[in-house]
């Protein structure tokens, strides 16, 4: 790797602005079939939390002009029954088939679709449908006695939910200071901009479909098993996705709806979701409650850590919030005990979203560490510091690479943590002033990935690879990594993905993405050069040991060099090579190392909290990052604002509220549900530390898409308790929670 | 005169003729569906996330004017005689990017990108307006756009930068100003507009007059003004609106008027365009009035609309209370006049006869020895609803208070006056101690609601303390105490 390299880490603008500024950029509700106008569709949702479907009254649909056709479970089998969502094939939202049976589950469930001419004929008659139901018990509330509660084993990644090692009674009796306390975390939903999106369009037994996805394989799959089709005569397009942050990850309901009801109606069918429906159709973050016990010596040196979550899943989707996992590696600590426990309510499904477990996980635990500091009269970054560790405490193994110690000097410095004065000390005119901070980490994850790279006559270099760009840069990320490893300009780069019929490659969840298709481009490029340089000696020619250089139209390797069009016949246009990875890391079952992989950041706040009123202002935000190498310098920082802004919506506005009566959602808007807006977010710091980890793969990054919206609710949190001394333990800090409270 | 039964405008360089519209069809679906300019996003259809933006130009007092709007809840038939921009329109002849454009893929302004098209519209108007604009100009431009994925701090880098790739007096629009003065010109034909679509309708009055006439004939028609609330109707609750009876083009309704006795706005007019002439006399209302929704919302909603909407934490009500403003309510030929505080009878019930309309709303002119404020809270900066809204209107002499008007929203089912506190200020010494003492009797005027926003506590408790901030405020250098950091 060359490390002084002009393309890696270079601040390169996205290869795809053009198109994004223009509004060329296509997005899945953009698209139209080559022939024809697309029939419009709309969901009808059930208006019950639990109970049967008995009946729908369609008298109303069946005289409006336009109105095309209802399906629903009563239309018998449109979609095979699926048995076992997660089978390796694909992962899907929740293990349910669409239109199965005639249950409800919860509030906003597909239970059927309207097709029409147009959009609004086919919102008409959503509204006009009747449904009977046959309502049953319903349990809603999360403290509902009768819940079923279960222990899950493991995680979506393989990792144990349920740890213990060591003894913690006996290391909470060897404390002199103990914190327990109970923290809580509030709905959340992903609220991309872009809503879903799907269009299905039939050809005989294949199907095209553009979705607003961040897996085009795993969608593939799905719909492909759920349509009983070869998954060979599925063709996922997905060039541009508006945003996911988890939502669009796994395959919901509606992809399947779509494509099944574009088959019925032997017609291509367009299913846009509206802003509410993504409230119920694809997940949301759940709520938490944690119980944390963090026991400490004199010292400050943890003698004693527990961390139970509670939380609670839907009756067909299985995600758990997975609050502790980061609990049972960050600090040194021989006695722990990590549960996580889900009430079965009738709630619509939970999903990952943007750092699932660490970032309502690392409220409570990078609360409770800065209440235990307070307790012993630490500083909250030497306490960090005393429990520092370079082993991986779930496994004894070393960690790849980790300067966590340099991200809270750095972090310390840049925010000016030496002007912190004692809790409701500071005051600036009607303010009062707080400074918090907390750490924040992200597993390292890669998936098997593989590569075609092409080179054609004219010397310009193709990579193709099923993933996707949900905004990240991969487009431009991409280009620069093939560019390096041929010595040449991203601009001589052509990036192909969007596409599921491309080599596959994994959704773009995890922060995985660049890490996985590091490893294959590396693999593909290296498979592409020694196809060129067999091409050259059978030209007869001798190319020397110096890397391969393809720019200017021409193909040199020391001194040689030889134009791109007289190495490649003229009668195949192009060569091309396929190269990758099947490597896992970070998950169950992947490579054997004795290395264990992740990212590593400190996060400071600065709040400023009106008197009067309670408002928690956000000056200032710190955050130094140990993510391995940066690719692009540009897309990377982006990342980092785009997550850190997430934590403040997460510390101070996002929630969603639900009826516990009716299961409804209350407040399923963009205008009721609180996004931080412009004004609310000021200034940023961010650094990266920059070090490469070449033992992850061969372009030493490790991704840094979900960090940054790790520990900065809780550095925020404790910036308000370093502020006016009072604690808020739960998530968003209300505007009422303060005023009463306020010192004066 | 005979009506007109099809609406015409411009969008981007082509006519348009339309002989079928619905009363609820959204530009939006014009424009993403009919016409496939799918460069203009669909995030939220709720006026919220401004993904939507679009340009409308139109005459006023003959001169063109463009303002950016939410194409979502902009409906259709409103924008006969417009000249509506898309984000297709704004690439050169030669696929040369805009110098805003360019300026967004230098800063990496754009992630995902779905937001993008709305903000490159807002940042676009804001040049053409304003090509140096300051940061909180800026900031105050973006209100109504959200990005989920940014952070948005590379876009405010840039807005600045635009102006450093090309100036406006060069711009498409501009150039083409004049014959695009004519061609709108040559739309305006004077006559009531009626266009259907099945069974709904859409009736764009030709005058004020015809206005009063139309809805004698159809009292049970939907007024729609800037259709910022109305909109949400169709969108969210997918209401039955028609027959519509839009009013905002009308150039009678359009009108400020400054005399001796006060300001006269018509109701007709937006936010955006009342915002000179009321700042002008009350200095103290510009940063509330850029606390109200964002810039789309602004161009597109009246403070007609907002009164008759008659919401209990509209934020225009408790202002225009507290200055002892007035309406004009009209039927037929028949006016009346009233406090704007006599308008709001209940929740959700206003003093509006059917077939009766709100003409104009009058603001008497800014006395001597009058000390004001307005302060919105809410737990957003920007594009929230207020938690609770405050207005006060303290007349001092020689130390004494002789006058009060204070009035709330979101403390009560309707905007109200604070009758006991404004009682405890009258007459007594102008000083902290009688504020503190008027705020105390806030616990006889109001028992507010709890709801997600706020509790009834902190509604209560921050009201009180805002007359402490008043207090503040009014001290030393007379700049307001601002709210937030
Ligand atoms: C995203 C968003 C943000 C918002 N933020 C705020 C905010 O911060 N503060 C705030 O106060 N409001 C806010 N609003 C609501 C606000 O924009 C509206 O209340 C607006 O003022 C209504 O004006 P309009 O012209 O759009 O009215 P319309 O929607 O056209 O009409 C509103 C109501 O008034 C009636 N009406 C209108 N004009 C007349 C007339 N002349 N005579 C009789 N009846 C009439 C209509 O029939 C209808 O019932 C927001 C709205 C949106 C969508
Ligand atoms: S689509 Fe969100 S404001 Fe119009
Ligand atoms: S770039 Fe994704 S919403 Fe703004």
């Amino acid at each position: 790797m060359n490390v002084n390299s002009t393309v890696i880490g270079k601040p390169i603008s996205r290869v795809d602005g053009r198109l994004k500024t223009t509004g060329a950029a296509r997005y899945a509700a953009d698209h139209r079939p080559v022939e024809g106008r697309p029939l419009h569709a709309v969901l009808v949702k059930s208006s019950i939390a639990s109970g049967r479907i008995t009946g729908f009254d369609l008298s109303a649909l069946q005289s409006m002009s336009g109105f095309v056709r209802f399906v629903s479970h009563l239309d018998g089998a449109l979609i095979r029954t699926i048995k076992n969502p997660v089978d390796g094939a694909f992962a899907a939202g929740e293990e349910y088939t669409p239109f199965e049976n005639d249950r409800v589950h919860f509030v906003g469930q597909h239970i059927g679709l309207v097709v029409a001419q147009t959009l609004e004929v086919a919102e008409a008659a959503a509204k006009a449908v009747v449904v009977d139901y046959e309502t049953s018990a319903a349990r809603i509330e999360f403290a509902d006695p009768t819940a079923e509660v279960r222990q899950p084993d493991l995680y979506n990644t393989g990792e144990e939910l349920q740890v213990s090692r060591g003894h913690v009674e006996a290391g909470l009796v060897e404390a002199v200071e103990i914190v327990k306390a109970t923290y809580t975390t509030p709905i959340e939903h992903h609220n991309p901009i872009e809503p879903s999106a799907t269009l299905a369009v039939w050809d005989g037994d294949h199907l095209t479909i553009y979705d607003a996805t961040q897996g085009s394989v795993n969608d593939k799959n799905y719909v492909a098993f759920g349509m009983s089709v070869d998954p060979k005569n599925v063709r996922v397009l997905n060039p541009f996705i508006g945003g996911g942050f988890g939502c669009k990850g796994f395959t919901w309901p509606h992809t399947l709806i779509a494509a099944a009801a574009a088959r019925a109606v032997e017609q291509p069918v367009l299913l846009v979701l509206s802003r509410k429906d993504m409230y119920t159709s694809c997940g949301h973050r759940p709520y938490t409650e944690q119980e944390v016990t963090l026991a400490a010596d004199a010292d400050g040196v943890l003698t004693a850590t527990r961390h139970r979550t509670q939380s609670y899943r839907s009756l067909v989707g299985d995600h758990v919030e997975p609050c502790g996992m980061t609990t049972a590696m960050l600090y040194q600590c021989d006695n722990l005990e990590v549960t996580h426990s889900v009430r079965v309510l009738n709630r619509p499904s939970g999903t990952p979203l943007r750092s699932p477990g660490e970032a309502p996980g690392t409220f409570a635990l990078e609360s409770a560490m800065d209440e235990l500091a307070e307790k012993l009269g630490m500083d909250p970054v030497d306490l960090r510091r005393r429990n520092h560790t370079d082993i991986d405490q779930r496994n004894g193994r070393k960690w790849s690479s980790k300067h966590l110690l340099e991200c809270y000097d750095r972090g310390a410095e840049k925010i000016g943590w030496g002007r912190r004065k004692a809790p409701g000390q500071w005051r600036d005119g009607n303010d009062l002033v707080g400074l918090g901070m907390a750490t924040a980490c992200y597993p390292g994850y890669r998936m098997p990935t593989q590569t075609r790279l092409t080179l054609d006559r004219d010397g310009t270099l193709h990579v193709g690879v099923a993933v996707q760009d949900i905004g990240t840069g991969l487009y431009t990320v991409l280009a620069q990594m093939v560019a390096e490893r041929f010595g040449t300009s991203p601009e001589n780069v052509r990036v192909l993905i969007g596409d599921s019929d491309l080599p596959p490659g994994p959704l773009a969840g995890g922060s995985m993405t660049t890490a996985s298709v590091a490893a294959a481009v590396d693999d593909g490029c290296r498979a592409l050069s020694e196809k060129l340089r067999a091409r050259l000696v059978d030209m007869g020619h001798t190319p020397g040991n110096e890397p391969l250089v393809i720019d200017g139209g021409a193909l040199r390797s020391g001194p040689l060099s030889v134009p791109a069009a007289e190495v490649i016949p003229t009668d195949v246009h192009e060569i091309v090579a396929e190269g990758g990875s099947d490597d896992t890391y970070g998950f169950t079952g992947g490579v054997e190392t004795d290395k264990s992989f992740y990212s590593f950041g400190a996060i400071f706040a600065e709040v400023r909290i009106d008197r009067d009123f309670g408002i928690i202002r956000v000056p200032k935000m710190t955050g130094v990052f140990d993510v391995g190498r940066v690719i692009n310098a540009k897309t990377a920082r982006s990342q980092m604002l785009g997550g850190m802004t997430f934590g403040i919506g997460m510390a101070l506005m996002e929630e969603t509220f639900i009826d516990d009566k009716t299961g409804r959602f209350v407040n399923p808007s963009l205008g009721e549900y609180y996004v931080p807006v412009n004004a609310d977010v000021n200034e940023f710091d961010v650094e990266m530390l920059d070090i490469p980890d070449y033992d992850f793969n061969p372009f030493g990054a490790r991704g840094l898409g979900e960090i940054s919206n790790v520990g900065a609710s809780a550095a925020i949190a404790n910036a308000v308790y370093n502020a006016t001394g009072i604690r808020v333990r739960h998530l968003p800090i209300r505007l009422d929670d303060l005023l009463e409270d306020l010192p004066r | 005169m005979t009506s007109r039964s099809e609406i015409r405008f411009v969008l981007n360089g082509q006519d348009i003729t339309l002989d079928q519209v619905a009363a609820d069809e959204t530009l939006l679906d014009f424009l993403r569906i009919d016409r496939r300019l799918t460069g203009t996003k669909e995030g939220c259809a709720e006026g919220d996330c401004g993904a939507c933006t679009v340009l409308v130009g139109r005459l006023q007092a003959g001169a063109l004017h463009y303002e950016p709007v939410n194409a979502c809840i902009r409906l259709l038939a409103s924008v006969d005689a417009c000249h509506v921009v898309t984000i297709e329109h704004l690439s050169g002849p030669g696929g040369q990017l805009h110098p805003v454009q360019q300026a967004m893929v230098d800063h990496h302004a754009s992630q995902c990108g779905f937001c993008t098209p709305g903000i490159v519209m807002s940042l676009y108007a804001l040049w053409m307006e304003n090509p140096a604009p300051l940061e909180i100009e800026i900031e105050t431009a973006l209100q109504g756009n959200l990005c989920r994925c940014t952070g948005y701090e590379p876009i405010l880098r840039a807005a600045q930068a635009a102006s450093d790739l090309g100036s406006p007096t060069g711009d498409a629009l501009n150039r083409e100003r004049n014959h695009m003065t004519g061609r709108l010109k040559a739309l305006c034909d004077g006559r009531r507009v009626d266009v259907r679509k099945g069974t709904s309708r859409a009736i764009l009055p030709a005058s004020v007059d015809d206005l009063a006439e139309v809805l004698l004939a159809h009292p049970e028609a939907t007024i729609v003004a800037g259709a910022t609330d109305v909109g949400l109707w169709v969108t969210k609750f997918l209401q039955e609106i028609s027959p519509v009876v839009f009013l905002n083009h009308l150039e009678g309704l359009r009108r400020i008027e400054v005399g001796p006795d006060g300001i006269k706005i018509g109701a007709g007019v937006s936010y955006t365009d009342s915002r000179a002439v009321l700042t002008a006399g009350y200095p103290h209302l510009a940063a509330f009035w850029d606390r109200i929704a964002g810039w789309q919302i602004r161009a597109m909603g009246t403070v007609g609309g907002n009164l008759a909407n008659g919401s209990p934490i509209g934020d225009t009500p408790p202002v225009l209370i507290a200055l002892g403003a007035s309406l004009t309510l009209r039927k037929g030929a028949d006016r009346r006049r009233l406090p704007v505080e006599d308008f709001f009878i209940d929740y959700g019930k206003q003093d509006l006869a059917p077939g009766e309309f709100l003409e104009s709303i009058h603001v008497p002119q800014s006395k001597k020895g009058t000390r004001h404020a307005a302060y919105k809270i809410s737990k957003r900066r920007d594009e929230d609803i207020s938690a609770v809204c405050a207005a006060f209107n303290l007349t001092v002499e020689d130390g004494t208070i002789t006058a009060a008007r204070i009035a709330f929203g979101g403390m009560a089912a309707t905007p109200k006056r604070a009758a006991h506190a404004e009682a405890a200020l009258i007459g007594q010494p102008w000083d902290e101690a009688t504020l503190m003492q008027a705020a105390a009797c806030l616990d006889d005027d109001f028992s507010p609601l709890t709801d997600w926003r706020a509790s009834a506590a902190y509604r209560l408790q921050v009201s009180k303390n805002l007359f402490r901030r008043f207090w503040l405020e009014q001290q030393g250098t007379g700049q307001p105490v601002r709210l937030s950091a």
